[in-house]
């Protein structure tokens, strides 16, 4: 019998063991480590260039980085013999930190395909009332209905509109990849507002930020801080405040020091 | 020698064909030096490569033609006739007037399609006749081995309105379709071309359009070969407010090869045109557009914009995408943009994240890419045609 289950532990949805990634034969995460259980919500914090969006997409299975070592399971399942449509059906959703436009597709169009694709194909008519809906709840006009996909977005929009999908869609595991940079006040709030209620659905949230803000709305379970493509710390909700004040350096000095103690 | 097609020609079409004949023996073949043939040599568009006696006196091949001729154009006095039917009726005289002096005999090619076309359509709209419906013309050459050579002849009477679509299936063997469309003064005209073709086939089409005075005129070629295509579209504004509109695209695939090209002609001034044209190329495939403005000398104020983009679907297929300018007068406005460009696998990436598979990927970026043409089609049923190709197509890949 399952240990975990005997214990109340529910099983990790997603579990990134000592995962090694390169890309164009440039090593960018160096052994990550870390583990979602269902409903939790993780926050990953870290200097530009630390190999968070790195981590984002390989979870999601972007072709281009090759898998150096190390494993990543989903629901228990080996999720690098799954490509990219399969995750994506099994329930793994990216909120891209730089949002592709598909010049010439319409955004209502886009996303009736996207429905589709996950085999939730809806008559047109109710699609237009769960669009309108889903368009109400973010800020944004029904007028983006035809407009084509982030195509002259701002970057704003674009964020609202990757929330959008994320609702849509309903995932299991949400990876948001700064989807609060670049959001003025009352859209930082209604995208909070919209990653609530995925949470309140029971959505696992791996949420990448550099910012304390989002997290006063969006209340993480674990603070993760990568360094060097790596989880350097993990903590409480707390590590964030902490980090704000400290600084990075400080995640440093402690690494160093723990590699020593460990060495 | 003997050239006649029809029964009952008429001695101006038995004159025009003997010229015709002897300039497409005379005439040497145009090869790749010559640059409207530097992509596709003329050669490559005749049975056994060269334009002969033989050639011009083959027997008819059997072109299968269908015409849908809208209620709405029969009730406006618009005429729709087979080629020798017209030629046997009370247009002929019109026909005398028209035929051949729009698209010209100057190389051996439209020369032999003059000589020796046997099927085809006249369309004559009166002057005022408005019709919204499109009149369609069907073709679909027979006989693997020989030449099929067909003409239309469109006249659009001034402030009339009409749209001519013709359908062109060359299975396999040759096609030549040759087209002239007259717009009178204040007319407003649509016509578009769809090329289809099985992988032996060879097709070379040509439009030519006179556009009058504040006449309008849209020209849509639609490519989707499996064999070869050479095509042109050459309109020559001859009256000021003249205006056209050239919108087109192709599709290839596997080693089929299409090659485009527009000719926008301001022989007069305070004319206008757009080209707008998309080209997506997979496989070990070809496509070509070149695309050249002319402004005459006198045509001061004229208007002339160019945008050609070639999408490639696989480091295989090869496409040109190459705009060209004779701008001879100062007081214009012209610009042009052409880009070659490979699938942008990050929008891939983002599209298969969100549950599509790749050719389900692939199919919405291309149909995405030809958007700015499909939007711009005469009749929604074309842009269906289009897609259902695209999708069947990136399905199979
Ligand atoms: N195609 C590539 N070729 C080479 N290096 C790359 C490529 N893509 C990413 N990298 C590098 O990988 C490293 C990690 O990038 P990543 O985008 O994962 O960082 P990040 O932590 O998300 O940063 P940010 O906070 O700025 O978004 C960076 O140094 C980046 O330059
Ligand atoms: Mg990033």
């Amino acid at each position: 019998m399952n240990h975990e289950t005997n214990t109340g532990v529910a099983a990790p949805i997603l579990e990134v063991l000592g995962l090694r990634a390169s890309i164009s034969g440039k090593p960018i995460l160096n052994g990550v480590d870390l583990v979602v259980r269902p409903g939790e919500v993780h926050a990953i914090m870290g200097r530009n260039g630390s190999g968070k969006s790195t981590l984002s997409n390989v979870v999601m299975g972007h072709p281009a980085y090759v898998v150096d070592g190390g494993e990543i399971r989903y629901q228990g399942r080996d999720l690098l013999r799954m490509d990219v449509t399969e995750r994506a059906r099994a329930g793994i959703f990216l909120a891209f930190q730089y949002p592709v436009a598909i010049p010439g597709v319409g955004v209502a169009q886009f996303l009736r395909s996207a429905l589709r694709a996950m085999g939730r194909e809806v008559p047109a008519r109710e699609f237009r009332k769960q669009l309108s809906a889903a368009f109400a709840d973010l800020g944004i006009p029904d007028s983006f209905a035809t407009r084509h996909v982030n195509d002259g977005f701002s970057g704003g929009e674009k964020k609202r509109l990757e929330i959008l999908q994320m609702l849509l869609l309903q995932p299991k595991l949400a990876l948001l990849d700064e989807t609060d940079s670049g959001l003025d006040i009352d859209a930082l709030r209604t995208v909070a507002a919209g990653i609530n209620r995925a949470i309140a659905q029971g959505v696992s949230v791996v949420l990448v930020t550099h910012y304390q803000r989002i997290l006063e709305y969006v209340r993480p379970d674990h603070v993760h801080v990568f360094l060097d493509g790596r989880v350097a710390m993990s903590g409480g909700p707390e590590l964030a405040t902490q980090l704000e004040s400290r600084g990075y350096e400080w995640v440093e000095a402690d690494a160093v020091a723990s590699q020593a103690v460990s060495a | 020698m003997t050239l006649q097609r029809f029964e009952n020609e008429p001695a101006f079409l038995a004159d025009l064909r003997a010229d015709a004949a002897v300039r497409a023996l005379d005439l040497p073949l145009p090869d790749r030096a010559t640059h409207r043939f530097r992509f596709t040599e003329a050669a490559a568009l005749l049975p056994g490569g060269a334009c002969t006696r033989e050639l011009l006196e083959a027997p008819v091949v059997a072109v299968d033609a269908s015409f849908d001729v809208p209620d709405e154009a029969v009730a406006a006095g618009v005429r729709v006739l087979p080629f020798g039917q017209a030629l046997a009726s009370d247009l002929a005289a019109r026909i005398g007037e028209s035929l051949g002096e729009v698209s010209g005999m100057d190389d051996a090619l439209l020369a032999a399609n003059l000589a020796m076309f046997s099927a085809g359509a006249v369309v004559v709209v009166p002057d005022g006749a408005r019709v919204e419906a499109p009149i369609v013309l069907r073709f679909r050459t027979g006989d693997g081995g020989r030449l099929s050579a067909l003409r239309t002849l469109v006249l659009v009477g001034a402030q009339a309105k009409a749209t001519v679509i013709e359908e062109l299936d060359v299975p396999a063997g040759f096609g030549a379709a040759v087209t002239e469309v007259v717009l009178g003064p204040g007319a407003t005209a649509t016509h578009a071309r769809l090329e289809s073709g099985g992988p032996g086939g060879v097709a070379f089409t040509r439009a030519a359009y006179q556009v009058d005075r504040d006449a309008s005129l849209q020209h849509v070629h639609i490519l989707m070969p499996e064999g070869l295509v050479k095509v042109e579209a050459a309109p020559v504004i001859r009256g000021p407010g003249g205006r056209v509109e050239g919108l087109g695209m192709a599709f290839t695939a596997g080693r089929a090869r299409a090659d485009f090209r527009a000719v926008e002609d301001h022989a007069v001034g305070d004319s206008e045109s757009r080209v707008t044209w998309r080209a997506v190329a997979a496989d070990r495939s070809r496509s070509i557009f070149t695309g050249l403005l002319r402004i005459a000398p006198g045509a001061a104020r004229s208007q002339a914009f160019e945008e050609a983009r070639s999408l490639l679907l696989s480091k295989h297929a090869v496409a040109e995408t190459i705009p060209e300018l004779e701008i001879l007068n100062h007081d214009v406005r012209c610009t042009h943009g052409a880009a070659v460009a490979p699938v942008d696998e990050e929008a891939v990436f983002f599209l298969r994240s969100r549950g599509l598979t790749r050719s389900d990927a692939y199919a919405m970026l291309v149909e995405g890419f030809v958007e700015p043409v499909l939007s711009g089609l005469p009749v929604a049923a074309m842009a269906d045609r289009v897609r259902d190709r695209l999708r069947t197509a990136l399905a199979a890949a």
